[in-house]
């Protein structure tokens, strides 16, 4: 167990940088998620932490150690891929052995931990086969077991789940978090999935071409996104955005869009101390939307042009002079398609952020 | 109507089947008829090429048998300091040390083609193409003038150096393509695991690529035990003959002795054969290794 910190980490191809300057701590036994889109560079973070790729500029430190031209087989650090990279020649027993035996462990210890590995991961019946002849699933439980099997310092894992079926993905996720509390091993975790890295991490990074936009625990990062891309990153659907202005009037202060405005909560009202904001953008989640089939004071009338059923609630979409607006409504609200209903948006959940620099105003 | 038009079909599916087996036959009999006529003179006695006894008309079988050929081949001293065993012996030199050179050239250079990257590493690729674009036959005289200024005519070295290097560009792409079909992510989970380059090569890619290793030990085998031509530039004393240099030597302007020639040509053909049988399984994938990314 040890903590990873990246100091100034850049690293650019032919000058052109993938990933900007980033600094992070990764405490001792946390889990920490990189996450973004694709090509935002946490893959190249987490390749510049194994030591696979070296930094043009800054350095990466495992424990108190100054790890940046250290070989990635004398970093003690164990990294689950994608693709799983079992070696395919070998049975699941010296998929799990060879990291061991590189290590210069002694048979009897190599048995016993190989043993104890494929006992954690329920993985005891397959150590005679070969890659080939496991299923994903079982694949993904070798490569864990090959990470889990030396007792590294850290555990690296580049979206490790994304090979599974949606099931088997949900169910593993749980074990994940599960196996990496009990063993306590520090894990950076790359994905870009929000919905893997909500569930997972102590703490997520979140990564936009090759810069680090915010650095929290999962509520936080979605109930104070520092800025419109995480804000829009993180949930599922995204979440509304409107451009307007704040404006203050007698009956206090209200978002302008120009078509329409409706009353900002008063825990937002603060931000404009008097006139009118600069450009702005007001961000709502669907859940944070209040929607009925009848009128209310402050609501905006929208045309229904899509609802889709999620189970025990529904997500319905309205159109307002071509503004989508999506609103979260239970299982059994009706809202046939061209109908008109009412989308209350005024919540103390909403967020402001500055249409320039898309930074969040609180 | 559809009936009748899928009988029509499976006719002639069965006359195009029948076709292709057809001439597929007689191929394999226009390839392996020299063979049984060099297996029946072998054990025919007499040192003529005589026409054996035919088997249902076509089939060539011996007249009577015997093992008389193979008996004097292995007591023969067709010139002085010459004999079987000397010839085994030279054969078995030059060809292991030419396919242990080969892999040894090849493997590696296999390697730094496909993971590293170096300054020239494609025009040097493309450079291994050129030969390929001449007949082997035309760099003999050549070779013979190189090898004779270094002073190494006459010498194992004169032949092996240039079996090992025969078939070095084609094997090269060979074993780069198969290194290239490995993800890397292998080497970099070994990397991780705590393994160092060399480990990496030999315990993960060489395992990983036998087929095509197979592939390549296999040509550089056959164009050393089955060469002749360099070989007889190349060696002239007597007590450095390899066995297709021997069984040139059956065959003299005044009177060839067949029974022998044929006897011997059998004895060489063994290794062949036995390569074959038990690289078979690693050949055919090999051959293909690289065309389909797994």
């Amino acid at each position: 167990m040890a903590k990873v910190r990246l100091e100034h980490i850049t690293k650019a191809y032919k000058g052109a940088p993938v990933v900007d300057d980033v600094n992070l701590e990764v405490k001792e036994g946390e889990f920490l998620v990189l996450l973004g889109p694709s090509g935002c560079g946490k893959t190249t973070t987490l390749r510049m932490v194994a030591g696979l790729e070296r930094p043009t500029k800054g350095d990466v430190y495992i424990g108190d150690s100054l790890v940046t031209d250290v070989e990635p087989k004398d970093r003690d650090i164990a990294m689950v891929f994608q693709s799983y990279a079992l070696y395919p020649h070998m049975t699941v027993h010296d998929n799990l052995a060879f990291p061991l035996k590189m290590h210069k462990q002694t048979k009897s210890e190599i048995e016993e931990r190989v043993t104890k590995a494929a006992t954690i991961l329920e993985i005891g019946d397959l150590l005679k086969r070969r890659p080939k002849e496991l299923s994903g699933g079982q694949r993904q439980r070798v490569a864990l077991g090959r990470a889990i099997v030396r007792d590294p310092k850290v555990f690296l894992m580049d979206e490790p789940l994304s090979n599974l079926d949606a099931k088997l993905r949900v169910q593993t996720r749980v074990e994940l978090k599960n196996l990496q509390k009990r063993l306590g091993t520090t894990t950076v975790y790359v994905t870009h999935d929000q919905a893997e890295a909500m569930t997972l991490a102590d703490r997520v990074a979140l990564m936009r071409q090759g810069v680090i936009q915010q650095v929290g625990s999962p509520t936080e990062v979605y109930a104070h996104p520092a800025n419109k891309f995480v804000a829009g990153f993180l949930g599922s659907p995204t979440m509304n955005f409107i451009d307007g202005v704040v404006r203050r009037t007698d009956a206090g202060a209200v978002f302008d869009c120009g078509e329409f405005a409706f009353p900002l909560h008063p825990a937002l009202a603060g931000i404009v101390t008097g006139g009118t904001s600069r450009g702005t953008t007001y961000g709502i989640r669907a859940e944070d939307v209040s929607v009925s089939t009848e009128p209310k004071e402050g609501s905006v009338e929208v045309t229904v042009y899509g609802s889709e059923l999620m189970g025990s609630e529904q997500f319905v979409y309205g159109v307002k002079d071509k503004l989508k607006i999506v609103a979260r409504a239970p299982m059994d609200f009706r809202a046939p398609i061209g109908t008109h209903v009412w989308m209350y948006l005024t919540s103390p959940k909403a967020h402001l952020f500055d249409a320039e620099t898309e930074k969040a105003l609180i | 109507m559809t009936a009748h038009s899928s009988t029509a079909k499976s006719i002639r599916k069965l006359a195009t089947s029948g076709l292709k087996h057809a001439f597929l036959i007689v191929m394999a009999l226009v390839s392996i008829y020299p063979v049984l006529w060099v297996i029946s003179i072998a054990f025919t006695p007499g040192e003529s090429l005589g026409i054996p006894n035919l088997f249902l008309g076509i089939f060539p079988v011996p007249t009577s048998f015997t093992v008389e050929h193979f008996t004097t081949i292995l007591k023969l001293q067709v010139v002085v300091g010459s004999n079987f065993p000397v010839w085994i012996r030279n054969s078995a030199i030059i060809t292991v040390s030419s396919v242990a050179g080969a892999l040894l050239l090849t493997l590696p250079a296999g390697y730094a083609f496909s993971r590293r990257k170096f300054r020239g590493q494609e025009a040097s690729m493309f450079s291994f193409l050129l030969p390929t674009m001449f007949p082997g036959v035309v760099t003999i005289i050549p070779q013979f003038l190189l090898f004779s200024t270094l002073g190494l005519v006459n010498s194992y070295f004169a032949v092996i150096i240039p079996y090992m290097v025969g078939s070095l560009s084609l094997s090269i792409f060979i074993m780069k393509s198969a290194f290239d079909s490995i993800p890397r992510e292998i080497d970099e989970a070994a990397m991780i695991d705590g393994a160092g380059e060399l480990r990496i090569f030999t315990r993960m890619l060489l395992p990983l690529t036998l087929p095509s290793i197979a592939t390549v030990a296999l040509w550089a085998f056959m164009g050393s035990w089955l060469d002749w031509a360099l070989a007889h530039v190349m060696l002239e004393s007597n007590s450095l003959w390899t066995l297709p240099l021997a069984l040139y030597a059956f065959l003299q302007p005044n009177y060839t002795y067949y029974g022998s020639f044929s006897a011997l040509a059998l004895i060489m053909a063994i290794p062949v054969f036995v390569v074959f049988i038990v690289f078979q399984r690693y050949l055919v994938t090999g051959l293909t290794a690289g065309s389909v990314k797994g």
